[in-house]
């Protein structure tokens, strides 16, 4: 059910304060449209209905917005709207930043977090877990992380030996919960309220190829033809491959001190990230056949610096790239990517970035950048099997169907601008496997993977000059193929994509 | 601590003279790679109100990090954090 909630928000052109007629005529004419209707001399703000442009399925829409204050005829502006419309209002007025109002505070001390720290001679007895597959084969290197008092989050954790052997020290007789994480080719297993005991033995249920993933649920890649039209699509993140079943155009190693010519993944975010895309295969990528540009910022076990991502954006703009794609975030605003998403923006390209996983939190930056789309995860039911570790992601709100939701760990607010599946979806990883992983980091190539395959079906968009008109156009197009869930505007902004 | 300039202005750049102004305010530029368009100096944050007005056309960011959101469960407590 949604509620209304009016909030206010700065709008201003996608680069600067103030904006010519050359540069931009259209949005130059909606902000003075604003403008002239304050009427300063009633001391009062003035309230305007905008039609909800691009939505043939229900044209007769329109927003409403209070104009508060002005700076300048074709200048920022301060109006109030309803947060369930920020998606409408984004996709029908691309080209406008909507940055929410602010207010701070005095800069009070604030107390300091104290977690609660329990020295290892208070751990009283030992676990052993033995991990097999179903033909009882050990298993190495299987994450195995249980604990004891789960709101407080104090547990162990470890990783099974080559005889499939993890020995846990707990201080408690029972766990509440242990969660077994295969880093691929599995499903993981989680168990809820185990009596300890002195052994544990858990076989792991191979991942079958063959099946549904939710993804694939509402995205039949099997069965889909390579996109149409060439798009390049730029990849922020690990690194991608080496997989046989991902295809990479090119790319560079962003990252001081390492080989600029080598963007491989030494992890596997990247891997899966790209593959949810591009790949081919068994578990094809929603976008089979787009040119994917891999940007690696991340080193091994380490954050990504911004200067790194910033520099990943400036050659995604030289080499090109119609899309970027950012699974990537912190909590803060950060004014050196704002300048660079601006400039991709300004090149014609449009930047994707994950909300988050944060379990309800606030978006996410980038993602909560106004020129950013930000993508929210959502999960089906029995598209993995009920033991595995992404039941723990089931939690309301449900959509208009029972079986949909949005995924527990999902960032919301209102500058979520999208939804797609992110909870058990399968894709590559290093060395030729395929790994069931979570996230928004899922959910986000997934829209960014379709937004590349309806874009491939318009080469009079591809074709355009490389400027922000382009990106308006390209954000105009994108907002006819989108479909409400059923969640509400704060969790899935304007829905998930769909294909014609 | 590290700091990101960026050539915002329309003037060729003067590296020279941009070399010049770090090393002016004990700064070393640690990450050339994008230069002419983009650096990474390393710089005292007392120095970086000084070294902002005397590169003109240029913007200055403090250099932060970004994760990849992991939807794992983390553990702190008695075995330590992870």
């Amino acid at each position: 059910m949604k509620t209304s909630k009016r909030q206010n928000f700065i709008l201003l052109p996608s680069s600067g304060s103030e904006i010519t007629l050359k540069s931009n005529p259209q949005v130059a004419d909606f902000l003075t449209t604003l403008d002239d209707a304050i009427d300063f001399h009633s001391g009062g703000s003035s309230a305007m209905s905008f039609s909800v442009r691009n939505m043939p399925q229900a044209p007769q829409e329109e927003i409403a917005i209070e104009v508060i204050d002005s700076i300048k005829s074709k200048g920022a502006k301060l109006v109030s709207l309803d947060t369930n419309e920020m998606a409408n209002f984004r996709f029908s007025y691309p080209g406008l930043r909507i940055i929410p109002e602010k207010f701070y505070s005095r800069t009070d001390a604030m107390q300091e977090r104290l977690d609660q720290k329990i020295t290892a001679k208070t751990a009283s007895k030992t676990l052993d877990v033995f991990i097999t597959d179903q033909a009882a084969t050990p298993l190495l290197g299987i994450t195995v992380i249980a604990f004891t008092d789960f709101k407080l989050r104090i547990g162990s954790k470890t990783r099974t030996n080559a005889k499939g052997y993890a020995k846990l020290r707990l201080n408690a007789d029972k766990i509440e919960r242990l969660y077994i994480y295969p880093d691929h080719s599995y499903w993981g297993v989680l168990q809820k309220n185990i009596k300890t005991k002195q052994s544990l033995e858990i076989k792991l249920v191979p991942l079958d190829l063959g099946t549904n993933d939710s993804l694939r649920h509402f995205f039949d890649t099997r069965n889909f033809q390579q996109i149409e039209n060439p798009v390049k699509v730029g990849v922020i993140d690990t690194g991608a491959g080496p997989h046989n079943n991902l295809l990479v155009a090119g790319g560079k190693n962003m990252i001081n001190g390492e080989d600029p010519d080598d963007y491989s993944d030494k992890e596997s975010h990247g891997t899966h990230v790209a593959g949810i895309i591009g790949a081919s295969g068994v578990m094809p990528g929603v976008a089979l056949g787009a040119d994917l540009h891999i940007y690696r910022v991340f080193a091994v076990g380490k954050n990504a610096s911004n200067f790194d991502i910033m520099k990943a954006i400036a050659q995604a703009i030289a080499d090109k790239c119609d899309l970027i794609n950012m699974s990537l975030g912190e909590k803060d605003l950060d004014e050196g990517l704002i300048s660079s998403i601006k400039d991709a923006y300004n090149a014609g390209i449009v930047c994707f970035a994950a909300n988050g996983n944060d379990g309800r939190q606030p978006v996410s930056f980038p993602a909560a950048y106004s020129l950013s789309i930000a993508v929210g995860a959502m999960g089906r039911k029995g598209t993995y099997p009920a033991s595995s570790t992404q039941a723990d992601a089931e939690a309301a709100p449900y959509g208009t169907s029972p079986d949909n939701y949005v995924a527990a760990f999902s960032n919301i607010g209102p500058e979520t601008d999208l939804i797609a599946p992110g909870v058990a979806i399968i894709s590559t990883y290093p060395g030729d496997y395929y790994a069931a992983m979570d996230g928004t980091s899922m959910a986000c190539p997934a829209a960014t993977g379709l937004a590349a395959r309806l874009l491939s079906t318009r080469a009079d968009l591809l074709a355009l000059p490389r400027n922000q008109v382009r990106s308006d156009e390209i954000l105009k197009f994108l907002s006819q193929n989108i479909q409400a869930m059923g969640f509400g505007a704060n969790f899935e902004g304007k829905g998930m994509f769909h294909l014609p | 601590m590290n700091y990101i300039i960026k050539h915002t202005g329309d003037k060729p750049v003067d590296l020279k003279k941009v070399a010049e102004v770090i090393r002016a305010h004990q700064g070393s530029l640690i990450d050339g790679s994008s230069m002419p368009s983009m650096g990474l100096v390393n710089i005292a944050p007392e120095a970086i109100e000084s070294l902002k007005q005397n590169l003109e056309e240029w913007q200055v960011f403090p250099e932060k990090s970004y994760e990849v959101p992991s939807t794992r469960k983390k553990a702190g407590g008695p075995f330590g954090r992870f």
